[in-house]
């Protein structure tokens, strides 16, 4: 191996853990953003005391995105959820922390030390959780805002749906193969 | 391998040991046990979270914060998970020596596709990360590869950590864990030295120490007068002129040695890798190694646990026994060693007997007094490189530390007087520089 080919292939190299570092900046980057604006939007009207919040949560943030402690990301989405039941900002922003929460919640989730095209087709796997999440928003803001009568049996309805779709959503043990 | 002894530090003098085959990688199918990955339990976390303070409150719009989290939650892919993965770790060299690198691969096969495959290595101390971090990860992927350069610290027989691999499947809502150990490493201690040490008492066997007896050698050792047989070239001219007789020059005899190493194993103190055992070891390999490139035979014996021994031979392959005999020391014993047990094959009579020892423990020094009486030359390397720390300087403690050196300084001058030389070595230095004062005159075995 002559010493400009081992130049070459160093430069490649170095060139290929950049562009695989550049892949992972922006999935952590966009983790971050994800993270600060679903904290700040509430504290946009949020009083004073719950300033406080945000600045945990946004602590949790920074923590979570170094992968040290896994629960600083369940401990910063409370954080945004928490400053919603405070400042009780307007149903859109609300609607806009869910999806912002759950940006952050994926992204953070990136695989660290892998390459490049790996973690593009895993943020490419993340696509349809995203995708899926902005029309049942949409119909859920729509079903929110619409002027209906007060009913405790809609209530109730309403109640049990959310349940039932918990616990349909939440994974549970396989089946053992046979 | 019959050839000279390795050279410390070549980069594959171990690797090419016998026996030292390329280690078949230990691939092997391992089950996988599925449980809910931390990305589901925390969406699940935040949907509760926002579903009860949407209850707690009595506002419905706090359901829009859990809708997205659930609907993520909701349409995870259900695929069929796979119920074991083909994993297999192996190392590229089973055998090196202190401060050589080699690679750890790991390799993982999944019969379906995961989201992630996530490595991480567990380094023990033994060992160091010779580059990159210790994690590395596949995404969206059948298999992984995963690359370790990692450099041998400390001598002995260790495992080079364990690999943790992590599946996640399904969206990433679930994940399995496995760990794999890879084969053991032998790691050889690295010590260099040049024998130069010579009992008086050398084998009839022709080799590079420069003995008493008359021979064929290159050393000068005398002018005798001229007799039938001796060779012309061999008259020294300049005394034949002098005296008016032919006269020759006499050369002394080049024979080998015979050297058995022992390592006194009964105590041993300071930090891993820094220990005297660890001290001991390197410097008997080195002796060793420098003594079997002398084509001189070398044995071993270790003190301490169960008394071990290996008779003195001279091939090249002799230095990894010797190794390998040093690698099953054990230190917890309570045994005091009988030297009678030893054969007289493995320490036979002449051979010179170099000691390393902290001389800590008084089962060493009557090993070493018990040799002497069997009219052993011996040196004793002493290879304590620390004291006892005072925590306080009280005048007390100072006062214990002066009666301790003093009574090391006694105890030096009570082997020096049963004629067994001792030389300090801390492994700061050289061996050689160490070994530097008993050159000048070849090791007696006095009689007594």
């Amino acid at each position: 191996m002559t010493t400009a080919s081992r130049i070459s292939a160093a430069v490649k190299g170095a060139g290929a853990a950049a562009k695989d570092a550049g892949v992972h900046s922006a999935a952590v980057s966009g983790a971050a953003a994800s993270g600060v604006l679903m904290l700040a939007l509430p504290a946009l009207t949020a009083p004073a005391l719950a300033q406080a919040i945000t600045a945990v949560g946004l602590l949790a943030v920074a923590v979570s995105l170094t992968g040290r402690w896994p629960p600083a990301g369940t401990l910063a989405a409370t954080a945004a959820i928490a400053q919603c039941v405070i400042a009780q900002p307007a149903t859109a922003l609300i609607a806009a922390d869910g999806l912002l929460i759950l940006g952050y919640l994926l992204l953070a989730d990136a695989p660290r030390h892998t390459r490049s095209p790996a973690t593009r087709r895993w943020l490419g796997a993340q696509l349809p959780g995203i995708m899926a999440a902005i029309p049942v928003t949409g119909a859920v803001l729509a079903a929110i805002t619409r002027p209906a009568a007060p009913s405790a049996w809609i209530a109730l309805a309403g109640i049990a749906a959310a349940a039932a779709a918990y616990l349909i959503a939440i994974p549970r043990q396989p089946h053992p193969p046979s | 391998m019959s050839g000279a002894p390795p050279r410390p530090g070549s980069a594959t003098a171990a690797a090419a040991a016998p026996g030292a085959a390329k280690p078949a990688p230990a691939a092997g199918l391992y089950p996988l046990r599925w449980r809910p990955a931390p990305r589901a339990r925390r969406l699940a976390t935040v949907t509760l979270i926002a579903l009860v303070a949407a209850l707690a409150t009595g506002r419905a719009p706090l359901l829009l914060l859990a809708a997205p989290a659930l609907t993520a939650l909701a349409v995870a892919p259900r695929g069929s998970r796979p119920g074991q993965i083909e994993a297999g770790a192996a190392v590229t060299a089973a055998r090196c020596f202190e401060g050589e690198e080699f690679e750890l691969r790991v390799t993982v096969r999944s019969p379906g596709l995961l989201d992630e495959i996530a490595m991480r290595l567990a380094i023990p101390g033994a060992f160091e990360l010779a580059g990159g971090g210790a994690a590395q990860a596949a995404a969206v992927s059948t298999g992984a590869r995963g690359r370790w350069p990692l450099r041998a610290r400390r001598w002995g027989r260790h495992r080079p950590g364990t690999v943790r691999i992590v599946c996640r499947a399904a969206g990433g809502m679930w994940q399995a864990a496995v760990g794999i150990v890879p084969a053991a490493v032998e790691v050889f201690p690295a010590a260099r030295a040049r024998a130069s040490l010579v009992p008086v008492d050398l084998l009839q066997r022709i080799g590079e120490h420069t003995g008493r007896a008359i021979g064929a050698g290159a050393e000068f050792a005398g002018i005798r007068p001229y007799a039938p047989g001796d060779r012309l070239r061999d008259i020294n001219w300049t005394v034949t002129g002098r005296r008016g007789q032919l006269h020759v020059n006499q050369r002394a005899a080049e024979r080998a040695a015979d050297l058995v190493v022992m390592i006194d194993a009964f105590s041993h103190t300071g930090p891993p890798g820094d220990s005297t055992l660890d001290l001991a070891v390197r410097g008997a390999a080195g002796l060793a190694n420098a003594y079997l490139r002398a084509g001189d035979r070398v044995g071993a014996v270790a003190l301490g646990g169960m008394l071990r021994w290996l008779a003195p031979a001279a091939s090249g392959r002799q230095f990894y026994r010797i190794v390998e005999t040093v690698f099953e020391i054990r230190t917890d014993s309570a045994v005091t060693p009988d030297l009678d047990r030893i054969p007289r094959t493995a320490l036979p009579p002449g051979a010179l007997a170099v000691v390393f020892s902290p001389l800590l423990d008084d089962r060493a020094v009557a090993a070493l007094a018990d040799l002497r009486e069997r009219r052993f030359p011996v040196v004793v390397v002493d290879v304590l490189n620390t004291e006892p720390t005072v925590s306080r300087p009280r005048p007390a403690d100072a006062l214990a530390l002066r009666l301790w050196r003093l009574d090391r300084a006694a105890l030096r001058s009570s082997l020096a007087g049963q004629g067994i030389p001792v030389v300090t070595w801390d492994g700061s230095a050289g061996l050689d520089a160490a070994l530097a004062p008993l050159r000048r005159l070849p090791i007696l075995a006095r009689r007594r």
